[in-house]
């Protein structure tokens, strides 16, 4: 079983979904449900690789010039220079 | 057990045992299942089994045929002959939720839900909230089968005593589809007795 594609694919359901006809649906379970207001947007910020970024949550994260990052020919993975 | 991979859901087929009167039963051979709705049932609205894992099937089925005669609200036996029903099964989107995968997508749903904004209301206890999640998934992702081990109260002094242990005892199978999931040539009754006799 693939977790990921059946996990994407109940999210764009979910999130499809107006407050409303989620409450009915569970309704119809017999089940009462309340939507809270969503908490956030599920991202943590984990900084930035721009030079001079202010927005650096992580201080071990290197910051690198964009232009100094460089693809691995062989492997296709971002890595970042030094 | 086939596993398609190009589909990210489990192709199944097994045999299950459902307990039940000799009337039900009866009506079961000539009209197939007739799914059971309410809003207390394990995996949601479907037709349930017993399959072969933790314990023996054809006894689950058995004691659930005895346990089930009696009404305990009447002081009364619903009725004196049980039967145990064998039935074929073929499921083409089973949600196995005895295997890591099933159990990692029913916590990774969980966290979508909580996303959302979806919490239970304090009238909706914590067991009926993952039942209904169970049940609104697999009408969302249009599931024809699901598979769990539960601890069901096979017996009049688990009943009679209101066990609740947290550990499984038996194997269900809760068929949502079975006029497509159960060939109903292949359903035969296999146990009749008294629910007296034991």
């Amino acid at each position: 079983m693939n977790v990921e594609a059946l996990v994407q694919k109940f999210e764009r359901i979910v999130f499809s979904m107006s407050d409303q006809e989620l409450v009915e649906e569970f309704a119809g379970m017999g089940c009462d449900v309340k939507i809270a207001p969503p908490s956030g947007d599920g991202w943590t910020k984990i900084g930035c690789v721009t030079e001079d970024c202010q927005y650096s949550t992580r201080p071990s994260l290197t910051r690198t010039p964009v232009s100094s990052m460089s693809y691995a020919a062989d492997s296709n993975e971002l890595a970042l220079a030094a | 057990m086939l596993k398609d991979e190009s589909n990210p859901l489990v192709r199944y087929s097994t045999e299950g045992y459902h307990g039940t009167s000799q009337s039900c039963a009866l009506s079961i051979k000539k009209h197939n299942f007739n799914p059971s709705r309410g809003d207390d049932h394990w995996l949601g609205a479907g037709v349930y089994f017993f399959e072969a894992g933790i314990s023996d099937a054809l006894e689950n089925a058995k004691d659930w045929g005895i346990v089930e005669s009696w009404d305990n609200t009447k002081r009364k036996y619903k009725y004196e002959i049980y039967c145990v029903v064998k039935a074929v099964i073929e499921l083409e989107r089973l949600w196995d939720l005895t295997s890591r995968e099933g159990l990692e997508f029913f916590e990774r749903l969980r966290g979508v839900l909580r996303k959302r904004g979806v919490e239970r209301s304090d009238s909706c206890s914590g067991r009926k909230f993952d039942n209904s999640v169970v049940e609104f998934t697999a009408n969302q992702m249009k599931f024809d089968g699901l598979k769990c081990c539960f601890f069901i109260k096979l017996d009049k002094n688990s009943r009679k005593n209101r066990v609740l242990p947290g550990i499984p005892n038996v194997t269900v199978i809760c068929v949502r589809d079975p006029e497509r999931c159960i060939p109903i040539d292949k359903v035969k009754v296999v146990v009749e007795g008294s629910v007296n006799r034991r």
